[in-house]
């Protein structure tokens, strides 16, 4: 859930990425002009996406997750459905006896760890707020993960960078391709 | 002698990303250092080599003057203050050169989150 103008400044301000008349500055240029504080801030001079996502991380004091050390398997990475690694920007990095470590970059959504946690080793998805959630994990008998989750903080690019792993092999989506229309021909040939 | 508070102490940040360079300059003078920032590698060469600063955070790939210049050149004129590299470079031959100018550490600028470069300046200036 991106972070609204308001929240941002407050942060920025409190891990001294910015000063206080800066981000006035650039607030009054935000509003005036309809863009968003990151924005204006990145046209100033004083913010990347590096330094905005550092600064997230310093804000929820999340450790960085170093990927260049870590480097998750396709079947650690598949743990979590693909939906929810993409909707919550998460990915499991590691995994032992204890729980999981997941890495995310965007810490700040308030439903990231039930989503994690009803779907952690699932194949259909389930997202917390979902309607008819709960009565669904019911019918399916399905468990929470109650074991312990490490979050850790990634840059979005490295979590994404991992989104690879879901990717099937060729032969697989081509007979997904198949199954689905019933047949491979254009009308055409046929 | 006067003890080493932050306030005594000057650093120098030679850097040409302006918002990273920035974001230091604040974190660092938030901490009560005495901040001084080069955007460019001909003015950071100038105040390096003055040999005032209790310690200097140097970016690597800079246009004009690189940060392995300047370090070659405060070797050269036996300017003993230490230096934390920042670079975009990781590989470690690029490390290691560093290094055997005399760097304390060398961070990578995308896996180090920028509190930590504050924490390693105070580790190194205690």
């Amino acid at each position: 859930m991106p972070l609204n103008d308001a929240d941002l400044g407050k942060i920025l301000v409190e891990q001294s990425y910015v000063s206080e008349e800066e981000l006035k500055q650039a607030l009054e240029q935000a509003q005036q002009r309809s863009v968003t504080l990151k924005v204006v801030l990145a046209e100033m001079g004083l913010l990347t996406e590096d330094l905005y996502e550092s600064a997230l991380a310093e804000y929820y004091k999340l450790p960085f997750a170093d990927l260049q050390q870590v480097q998750p398997t396709p079947e650690v990475v598949s743990l979590l459905p693909e939906e929810i690694a993409r909707a919550y920007s998460c990915v499991v990095i590691k995994q032992d006896e204890n729980g999981v470590m997941v890495a995310t970059s965007d810490p700040s959504n308030a439903k990231l760890e039930e989503g994690v946690r009803w779907n952690l080793g699932q194949t259909a998805v389930i997202f917390p707020d979902q309607p008819g959630g709960a009565e669904l994990a019911a019918k399916q008998k399905r468990q929470k993960f109650m074991g312990r989750i490490q979050f850790l903080y990634a840059p979005r690019g490295a979590i994404e960078s991992f989104f690879v792993h879901y990717r099937k092999p060729l032969a697989t989506r081509f007979q997904a391709i198949i199954t689905k229309q019933r047949k491979v021909a254009p009308d055409i040939i046929t | 002698m006067a003890p080493h508070t932050p306030a005594s102490q000057k650093i120098l940040i030679v850097e040409d990303e302006r918002p990273l360079a920035h974001a230091l300059e604040l974190k660092l003078k938030r901490e009560g250092f005495d901040v001084t920032v080069c955007l460019t590698g001909p003015e950071g060469m100038k105040e390096a080599l003055t040999g005032q600063y209790a310690l200097i955070l140097l970016d690597i790939i800079m246009p004009e003057v690189d940060g392995f210049s300047l370090l070659q050149e405060m070797v050269k004129k036996k300017v003993k203050t230490p230096v934390l590299v920042l670079s975009n470079l990781g590989l470690d031959e690029d490390k290691q050169k560093a290094k055997g100018l005399g760097v304390i550490d060398y961070f990578v600028k995308a896996n180090t989150p920028i509190a930590s470069i504050v924490k390693r300046v105070k580790a190194a200036l205690e």
